[in-house]
């Protein structure tokens, strides 16, 4: 953590990058598997 | 906790309602399946197959795509772009990529900035342009999930109406891809270019999205 950053700002930018990589992998998985 | 929430109730917020509405979606979009099926006197999957299938795939995929796409337009275009008066906008004579100094990048940085901002070389242009560059990145890769799972779909469609497979290059041409591809544009640029003109004239009381209430309509900028 950078000084003065307050403790768990990053845990929104965190989870946020988390569940738009999960489905966009998800989702390119799912689609290449079906062919 | 209380503190975490205080300070991350945006974020939170909007990460809850989006997990809510995907569920709900996916129960909704799986029922519809089932009718579908039912009507043409064939078996179901179960909800749980569903949630993996290209059909729900795809479907996610194309309202990413299009939102993802619409922001990174928007940070795009108001770098240069500019509506007199707007909260959105900022003033004429900023219009541009604006100088380090104003950027607070390089020599200009102090101490507190990130440190990919006071770095210079390749890395302070890399963080220059990171949040168009992450959000152009997501748009691209959803609209290629679209593609893939559409793609998919279509070509089960094709077999089950004997009809030939079509190769992924292919799809991109076909109407079926475009259409709900550009059903969804269109409706992201009405409405950012309607919050644009809006803003000049309407107001919130209390929205960082809009001027303060007693802001003259040609005053530019929220702030």
């Amino acid at each position: 953590l950078r000084l003065g950053e307050p403790p768990f700002m990053r845990t929104m930018y965190l989870a946020y990058w988390l569940v738009i990589a999960g489905g966009l992998a998800a989702s390119i998985v799912i689609g290449l598997t079906g062919q | 906790v209380r503190r975490f929430l205080r300070e991350n109730s945006l974020t939170v917020f909007f990460l809850v309602i989006f997990l809510l509405t995907l569920t709900a979606q996916s129960q909704a979009s799986w029922r519809a399946y089932v009718d579908d099926q039912h009507a043409h006197n064939q078996p179901a999957d179960p909800y749980s197959s569903y949630l993996v299938s290209a059909d729900f795939s795809a479907k996610v995929m194309e309202n990413w795509q299009s939102e993802f796409l619409q922001f990174s337009l928007y940070i795009l275009a108001t770098i240069w772009l500019i509506q007199k008066g707007s909260s959105e906008s900022k003033q004429e004579h900023e219009a541009g990529l604006q100088t380090d100094e104003e950027q607070r990048v390089g020599r200009h940085a102090s101490s507190e900035s990130p440190r990919w901002a006071q770095i210079g070389s390749w890395r302070t242009t890399v963080y220059s342009n990171s949040l168009l560059i992450a959000m152009t990145t997501i748009f691209l890769l959803s609209w290629l999930a679209q593609s893939i799972n559409g793609w998919d779909q279509y070509n089960a469609d094709q077999h089950e109406h004997g009809q030939a497979e079509v190769s992924w290059t292919t799809y991109l041409h076909e109407p079926d891809f475009w259409d709900a591809t550009l059903q969804n544009w269109q409706s992201e640029f009405l409405a950012v270019g309607t919050m644009a003109i809006f803003s000049v004239y309407l107001r919130q009381r209390g929205s960082p999205e809009s001027k303060p209430v007693g802001a003259p309509h040609a005053e530019t900028g929220a702030n």
